[in-house]
């Protein structure tokens, strides 16, 4: 044994990884319970789920590579908390009644395509949970666009599904057929960002305050909040540096300013959908993140102005999961970028 | 100490409050405060300097008694070996030369010139001279040996105390000789100035900061005009606390060794840097330089590890950046040790430099103090006569700091100048290396700006070029990135692995083009001859065709002329 930099007897206690994760999902809570509280609590369920099967395709993924494991499950590969936390964020993108197989499937293409075939933790181009996302959206349009909320059900007077029926569906194939009691057409298409799309694509407007009501009773405000507490607290800890968040924000802002066509006001736009959990959760990422602060700017930047394009002019109603998965594209591009001009710069330090 | 602190702090918070920095410019003996410290390096970390060496220092560092047997490696800066100007069964003087720029550091037979082992963090061996000490019985001798004549003077009057530690008293001597002084030192500085390289090849100065360079090649190359001359008093890093020691108990000499490098290199500004973490020295230090005849400023600056290695403290004192490839003397700056300028002025009254401070510390070290070394001492023989030797058993031994220092494979290694701490910790599991999850942390504490992580991904992959691409040689390997890696990476380590890789690759390339140089030059040399042959039997073939024709014409001629007399004879 030669140890050349002693930690130890520096008597500096720096986080590790696992540390570092674990903060991060302790950071994802308040969000969590607001998503249960405001939209519905059956993403408990599926974070349970979604954690538990990550864990185990983890575990099965490295036996199959041929990694040398310790004997204890703890202390393998899923000690890190990495593979729990990119199934929470999973968890937590989908729409709360997505039927488990189809959640299955994401987690299975997230550990397995996203974060496996790379090399595992560390080598990962793409953000895993991403990848699992994306995959389910070109897979099963139909259920990842099917949102409801308990506080919307509650001001549209319909009856509240049970949560035992509802999770009786979300286990059989197709939850949309086998939800009893409910007009289903009412209602799907219910998150605020759909509704902005919707009304853009049938060239009606609404007013802010109209489409503000309703992004509230969505619960999606709420939610965003809550995240944003999270974020702040990351922040606090020093787990992520301000870059990101901040640049994503930012842009997404200064373009939503200047080219919005909804008149969903701006701190609105911003508190609904994926931005808030995104900016602080989803792209602060460091593995598929750009590594200097400055390329970081850039990379939250563009991750910003994609989801700003694909919401205002794209197919989709959020493009959050694409602008992630498009800016990890352009990683070393942005990495390289910065070196050469750091390399080139007069007033260098190399 | 208390009353010590109190008055330090009192200084400083004067210092501080007071003044402008315009009066101080005026004010030529001024210090800086942290405040007013308008630079910094990138990087670095803020670390709880645990001094434990420090907890039993008196104002008198006490001494290693050299044992039976010194081995001092024949071993220069850059690694070579050194021919020995000796030979077995020699008798060596201390102060003697034994080899360019090594000096004996102690009195005795050569007894082995042979490969021991060396402090290195992969157990290297070199080529070294093995003395037996038979310095007590010489005493004598030695104090009336001239130092012209090879043999330095040397006071062994305090060597001889049973328990191997000797206080070095030097306030008895000083009082002593206080009259006279004066009028030496002004004598030695004038000889030292009149003729530097008379000290400076004897007197094996090497730089006692932790790297080792050798001093007289630092102030040889002074050859344009220094501006600013530093004196580095900054070891920022926990544990060690030799420089701290020294300056609580040298100032004065200390003092006069700054203004002999003053004197020397000429420069217009000295700056002498202390951290604030270091009260007590920064009095000590502040009473001694108002002696000095020169524009010297004390600046206090803040506790950062590493600010005491070169490049960042040139950055936090001067706001200049040094290209690593680069020289601070080629910017007008040099930075000499605090340690270095003491041993400066040991050279100049006539004592090479044969020992150091050695710091020992860490939290299995039973017994932690500061204590002069003997080089070629071997690291169990501090430990031994130090009291430390339950050590030896209970915890791993260090040479060098939690972070710029290595764990030692074998305590039979001589302690050289670089050897600046000795660390007993307990023994630790090692956290096995994890993934690299690219948090950029490492970025962030760099002092030298450069990208870690990127770095060690091109050096586990022995990508040579993108490593200089990205500026491996910059790194100081001040282990601050493998302090902060969340996975565990071992960054430093592999750092200098790429390192020492890359240079044998870069002596391969110089052997194999050498030796292409050597086969062209020899194929020219075999197609010159084969040229030069060809010619030369040209030329002999044309000179004897040159010589045949002329004959055979004679032959002709006198053939003809025969014919013509027969014909002259039958006429007749």
């Amino acid at each position: 044994m030669n140890i050349i930099v002693d930690k130890q007897a520096t008597g500096v206690n720096t986080p590790s990884t696992q540390s570092i994760m674990l903060l991060v999902l302790l950071a994802l809570i308040p969000g969590t319970v607001a998503y249960a509280v405001f939209i519905s609590p059956l993403v408990i369920f599926n974070i349970v789920f979604a954690v538990s099967a990550a864990m185990m395709l983890e575990l099965l993924a490295v036996r199959m590579r041929g990694i040398n494991q310790p004997k204890s499950i703890v202390n393998g590969s899923i000690r890190d908390a990495s593979i729990a936390l990119a199934a929470t964020l999973l968890a937590l993108s989908v729409p709360p009644a997505l039927p488990f197989w189809q959640l299955f499937i994401g987690v299975l293409i997230m550990v397995m395509l996203g974060k496996h075939v790379f090399g595992g933790i560390g080598h990962n181009p793409f953000n895993p949970a991403m990848v699992g996302y994306a995959a389910l959206l070109v897979s099963f349009p139909q259920s990842m666009t099917f949102w409801f909320t308990t506080t919307e059900w509650a001001s549209m007077n319909i009856a509240t599904p049970q949560l035992l029926s509802l999770l009786k569906a979300k286990a059989s194939l197709d939850v949309v057929a086998s939800t009893p009691h409910i007009a289903w057409d009412g209602i799907t298409q219910a998150t605020p960002l759909e509704h902005a799309r919707s009304l853009r694509l049938q060239s009606l407007q609404q007013t802010g305050a109209e489409l503000n009501q309703r992004a509230l009773a969505s619960g999606w405000i709420q939610t965003s909040l809550g995240f944003s507490v999270g974020g702040v607290f990351l922040l606090y800890k020093k787990v992520i540096s301000w870059h990101i968040p901040f640049s994503v924000l930012c842009s997404f802002a200064i373009l939503s300013l200047l080219f919005s066509s909804n008149n969903l006001s701006l701190p609105w736009a911003l508190l609904s959908g994926a931005m808030m959990i995104g900016a602080f959760f989803i792209a602060t990422d460091p593995v598929t993140a750009a590594s200097s602060r400055r390329a970081q700017l850039v990379f939250g930047a563009g991750i910003g102005a994609l989801t700003f394009v694909i919401r205002e002019y794209g197919g989709y109603p959020e493009g959050f999961a694409f602008a992630v998965l498009l800016m990890n594209l352009s990683v070393p591009l942005i990495d390289h970028i910065d070196l050469v001009m750091v390399q080139t710069s007069p007033t260098q330090k190399p | 100490m208390n009353t010590v602190l109190s008055k330090a702090k009192l200084i400083k918070a004067t210092l501080i409050k007071a003044t402008p920095i315009k009066q101080n410019l005026i004010n030529k003996r001024w210090v800086f405060s942290p405040k007013q410290l308008p630079f910094g390096f990138h990087g670095g970390l803020t670390l709880e300097p645990k001094k434990r060496a420090l907890q039993s220092t008196t104002r008198t560092i006490p001494e290693v008694q050299p044992p039976g047997e010194l081995v001092i490696p024949l071993l220069n800066y850059y690694k070579e070996s050194l021919c020995p100007e000796v030979g077995i069964n020699d008798h060596v003087i201390r102060g003697q030369l034994l080899a360019p720029g090594i000096v004996a550091s102690a009195t005795g037979k050569v007894c082995a010139i042979e490969a021991r082992n060396i402090i290195h963090p992969e157990g290297m061996t070199a080529k070294s001279v093995v003395l037996d000490v038979i310095e007590a019985t010489n005493t004598q001798n030695l104090n009336t040996a001239n130092w012209q004549s090879g043999a330095p003077q040397v006071d062994l009057s305090e060597c001889d105390t049973p328990e191997g530690k000797i206080p070095r008293g030097n306030k008895p001597d000083n009082n002593k000789r206080k009259v006279s002084t004066q009028i030496d030192k002004d004598a030695q500085l004038t000889a030292f100035l009149a003729c530097p390289e008379h000290v400076l090849q004897r007197s094996a100065l090497a730089g006692l900061g932790g790297a080792g360079f050798p001093t007289a090649e630092k102030l040889s190359a002074v050859t344009t005009g220094i501006q600013t001359l530093i004196i580095n008093a900054a070891e920022c890093e926990p544990e060690i606390a030799c420089d701290e020691a020294l300056m609580q108990a040298e100032a004065s000499e200390i003092a006069l060794g700054i203004n002999a490098l003053i004197q020397f290199t000429q420069c217009t500004s000295c700056l002498l840097a202390i951290e604030d973490s270091k009260p007590a020295a920064i009095e000590a230090m502040s009473e001694e330089i108002k002696n000095i005849n020169a524009d010297i400023r004390l600046v206090i600056i803040p506790t950062r590890y590493p600010t005491g290695a070169e490049s960042p403290l040139i950055q936090t004192l001067t706001n200049k950046f040094i290209p690593h490839d680069e020289k601070p003397v080629d910017h007008g700056i040099m930075c000499i040790n605090v340690a270095t300028a003491y041993a400066l002025w040991q050279a100049i009254t006539g004592k090479p430099l044969d020992s150091r401070i050695v710091s020992l510390g860490g939290s299995a070290m039973p017994n932690p103090m500061n204590v002069r070394v003997r080089f070629g001492t071997s690291v169990r023989d501090v430990l031994r006569a130090t009291g430390n030797a339950s050590a030896i058993n209970t915890g791993r031994i260090r040479a060098g700091g939690p972070l710029s220092g290595f764990d030692l494979s074998t305590l039979d290694v001589p302690v050289t100048a670089q050897t600046n701490a000795l660390l007993a910790e307990p023994y630790v599991t090692e956290t096995p290396a994890q993934p690299c999850i690219r948090c950029s942390e490492c970025v962030d504490v760099c002092p030298a700006n450069l990208l870690p992580q990127q770095l060690h991904w091109y050096a586990m992959s022995d990508d040579h070029d993108k490593c200089q691409q990205l500026k491996l040689d910059a790194c100081i390997e001040c282990g601050c990135c493998d302090l902060v890696c969340p996975a565990s990476i071992k960054l430093t380590q592999s750092f200098r692995y790429a390192k020492s890789a890359a240079k044998s690759i870069r002596v391969q390339q110089q052997k194999a083009q050498d030796a292409e140089l050597r086969f062209d030059q020899h194929e020219a040399r075999v197609a010159r001859r084969k040229q030069e042959k060809t010619q030369a039997i040209e030329q002999r073939k044309q000179l004897l065709k040159a010589r045949n024709n002329p004959q055979s014409d004679q032959i002709k001629a006198a053939i003809a002329r025969a014919k013509l007399s027969a014909k002259k004879k039958n006429l007749q």
